[in-house]
């Protein structure tokens, strides 16, 4: 059975015909509400179209998710967190929380832009990109205004589908089960840990850590769960050491990098999401703390890629990347 | 928590200089004037030590200026590491490059330093050093290993001591009769700065005194230090020392007169030259091999990269900023409206006023290159 690419059938639509947005799209799954006509049901099921309710879902829904973007103060201005960076609300941590908690089982986020916000094509295609790039899959809804924009997203990250799978390159591992009671402390570390450029794996089981593959292993579940999540991150990515970075970027303030290895070797992964979802004037210079021969970058406007030159550097290889709006991955080859 | 005044020391240090210090109190006295070295260097490769000792032995050598003493070196890593000209690593735009420094330490320790101690109040951060250097892709161990004994501290919080050293200016100052700092800018022996070869938005050129700009903490002088007593860490940068818009930390003085115009190009250029007369630079090195023009850093409009490919060093900062200047294609006897001081004063001309060293070039000898030769007109670059 083909992976699932889910969409969401909003819950006043009647008209059947308003499915032929879907045709020649890689969206499989319709996500629709439980009272829904039985026409609609059926017409999706025509046209082979997996239908799922939110009470059947295989997989795990992620509710509590923020729109991604670059907060905007009350004027419009950029706010900026406490690493003095723009602040950037992102999902990468929450999935790949949700991926560690039940291995194998898609995740899906159902997040739709704050209400009143001025929403651009790209902001669309952003959202599905930060939940792509962590290996889940955002719920766009068939009345997206830039649904096509977004479709061709999709058909992006569909035709690289096996980056879905890869795994996380980093020098720290997290512990925690994720239990109830610190779930929301963990959660808010994971996510200011991927503020301060920290990547981490996450490892639900203590006796499972293979301390060979680490430089500093984190039990969050042993960490006072009313204390300061911002501290928390603080105090382990000063533990760590820059000495353990594995991936940097240069004027890259509104970019999250997510550094990932296939399962069963083959070429590294490097995903940049700009936040910005717009195109900088600044040269972005990406590192990676490893060396390799050669490298190609893709972006949503270039599914196929193109060579991109490594440099070599004090660590690893630098790249200089080409300007790009929303997403760019680089494969990188031993 | 309190900070007490440490200045034993600095009375010591002034005591005898306080005469030769003072022109701007007693005509009668001329400002020190000393030799220049300048070399054409044209890259950060093996040409750049024999070069630098070279110029070491032309400004009448270091052995007598570091043999067994504490070394202080303050760099010019501005901007936070992950700030970059265009796609060019920060060492070949606006940051001093590690071979500079470590050329530098490995002279020092050469000729007998006892301890090297490698300085910078970096951005916003109490981070170490060290990794800071490593968030821009240099390697610290390079560094640590240049000369016997070198040590690194992050000067923009109290760091290693428990109490701020509380350096005096000579005759009250401009804007401060005194500023606290980091305990290393009293706990040497000799002071050196290594500086790049760049313009500079607010004070016109960043040479040797501006790059002293970076001592002062940023707990106390900084737009997060807490009225009363310095923070922990700092917070924000040194934007009241540029605007004005608030005091230090209570714990420190507060300025002169609050009165004074609120405004960047009069205060900077003055706090500069207060900051260079109450810590002097007993050696100015100036890294003018890959450098920058309009400014000092990435985040000034219209920047760009440029390849003057020369080295200056001094033992008077101002006659070796004055040689800086000249290479640059400014003349250093420039005043506010003309370049490059067009919206400031000279810190040049304050330091002078000072009587921290002359800028006037017909009184400073310039050995190794000469100025028309290696001349990089930054204006027209």
């Amino acid at each position: 059975m083909p992976e699932l690419i889910p969409f969401r059938w909003p819950a006043d639509w009647r008209d059947p015909s308003k499915l032929a947005l879907v045709e020649n799209t890689p969206f499989n799954c319709a996500l629709i509400a439980g009272d829904a006509p039985v026409e609609i049901a059926a017409a999706l099921r025509n046209r082979r179209i997996t239908v799922v309710t939110n009470k059947d879902t295989p997989a795990t829904v992620l509710s509590d998710t923020r729109w991604p973007q670059i907060q905007t103060g009350a004027h419009g201005q950029v706010d900026t967190g406490p690493t003095g960076n723009p602040w950037m609300d992102s999902n990468g941590f929450a999935i790949l929380a949700a991926r560690a908690q039940t291995p194998g089982k898609p995740v899906w986020l159902e997040e739709d832009p704050p209400k009143n916000a001025v929403v651009r094509p790209d902001d669309y295609c952003l959202a599905l990109a930060d939940a792509a790039a962590y290996g889940g899959h955002w719920l766009p809804s068939l009345e997206c205004p830039a649904w096509h924009s977004v479709a061709g997203a999709a058909q992006f990250f569909e035709s690289h589908r096996e980056w879905r799978n890869y795994k996380p390159i980093a020098r720290l591992a997290i512990v925690s089960d994720f239990a109830p009671s610190r779930r929301d402390f963990v959660l808010e570390v994971l996510n200011l840990l991927d503020r301060l450029g920290t990547p981490f794996s996450l490892v639900t089981k203590p006796g499972a850590v293979d301390s060979n593959r680490f430089a500093l292993v984190v039990n969050l579940d042993q960490r006072d769960s009313s204390s300061d999540p911002w501290e928390a991150a603080n105090e382990i990515r000063d533990k760590l050491g820059r000495r353990h970075d594995v991936v940097r970027l240069w004027n890259g303030a509104t970019i999250n990098a997510y550094y990932a290895a296939a399962p069963n070797g083959g070429p590294d992964l490097l995903q940049l999401i700009n936040y910005a979802a717009r195109k900088s004037d600044e040269a972005v210079t990406a590192g990676v703390m490893s060396n390799y021969r050669s490298a190609r970058i893709y972006t949503l406007e270039n599914s196929h890629g193109a060579p991109i030159t490594l440099r070599r550097a004090r660590s690893g290889v630098e790249m200089d990347l080409p300007p790009f709006a929303i997403y760019a991955a680089i494969e990188l080859i031993r | 928590m309190t900070t007490p005044c440490r200045y034993s020391r600095r009375q010591m240090l002034f005591g005898t200089a306080a005469a030769a210090l003072a022109p701007r109190f007693a005509k009668a006295v001329p400002t020190p004037a000393a030799r220049v070295a300048v070399a054409r260097c044209t890259s950060y490769g093996p040409e750049l030590l024999p070069a630098m000792e070279r110029m070491f032995d032309q400004i009448g050598g270091i052995g007598t200026l570091v043999r067994g003493k504490t070394v202080a070196v303050k760099l010019n890593l501005t901007g936070a590491p992950t700030y970059r000209l265009g796609h060019a690593p920060a060492e070949l735009a606006h940051w001093t490059h590690p071979a500079v420094i470590g050329a530098a330490v490995h002279l020092f320790g050469k000729a007998g330093a006892r301890r090297v101690r490698l300085l910078e109040s970096p951005w916003n951060t109490a981070e170490p050093l060290t990794e800071y250097m490593l968030a821009a892709n240099w390697e610290p161990r390079d560094l640590l290993s240049a000369a016997g004994n070198v040590e690194f501290e992050n000067t923009n919080y109290l760091g290693n001591s428990k109490k701020y050293s509380r350096l005096w200016t000579p005759h009250g100052g401009y804007m401060f009769r005194a500023y606290d700092l980091n305990h290393s800018y009293e706990d040497c022996d000799v002071f050196v700065s290594i500086a790049k070869l760049k313009e500079h938005a607010t004070a016109g050129v960043t040479l040797s005194m501006k790059n002293c700009f970076g001592i002062t903490p940023c707990t106390i002088y900084g737009e997060g230090s807490p009225s009363d007593e310095p923070s922990l860490v700092p917070k924000g940068g040194r934007g009241p020392f540029h605007e004005g818009n608030r005091q230090p930390s209570k714990s420190a003085l507060p300025e002169n007169d609050p009165t004074t115009p609120r405004d960047g190009g009069y205060r900077v250029p003055r706090i500069v030259a207060d900051l260079v007369a109450a810590r002097p630079i007993h050696l100015a090195i100036v890294d003018g091999i890959e450098s920058m023009a309009g400014g000092e850093g990435p985040w000034v409009a219209g920047t760009r990269r440029i390849s003057p490919g020369v080295l200056i060093a001094g033992t008077n900062p101002v006659s070796t900023d004055a040689v800086g200047m000249a290479v640059m294609g400014f003349d250093p006897m420039a005043v506010r409206g003309t370049p490059p001081f067009e919206h400031c004063d000279s810190t040049l001309q304050l330091a002078e006023g000072h009587g921290a060293g002359t800028r006037d070039l017909r009184r400073i000898e310039v050995a190794g290159a000469r100025i028309q030769d290696v001349v990089c007109r930054f204006r027209q670059a």
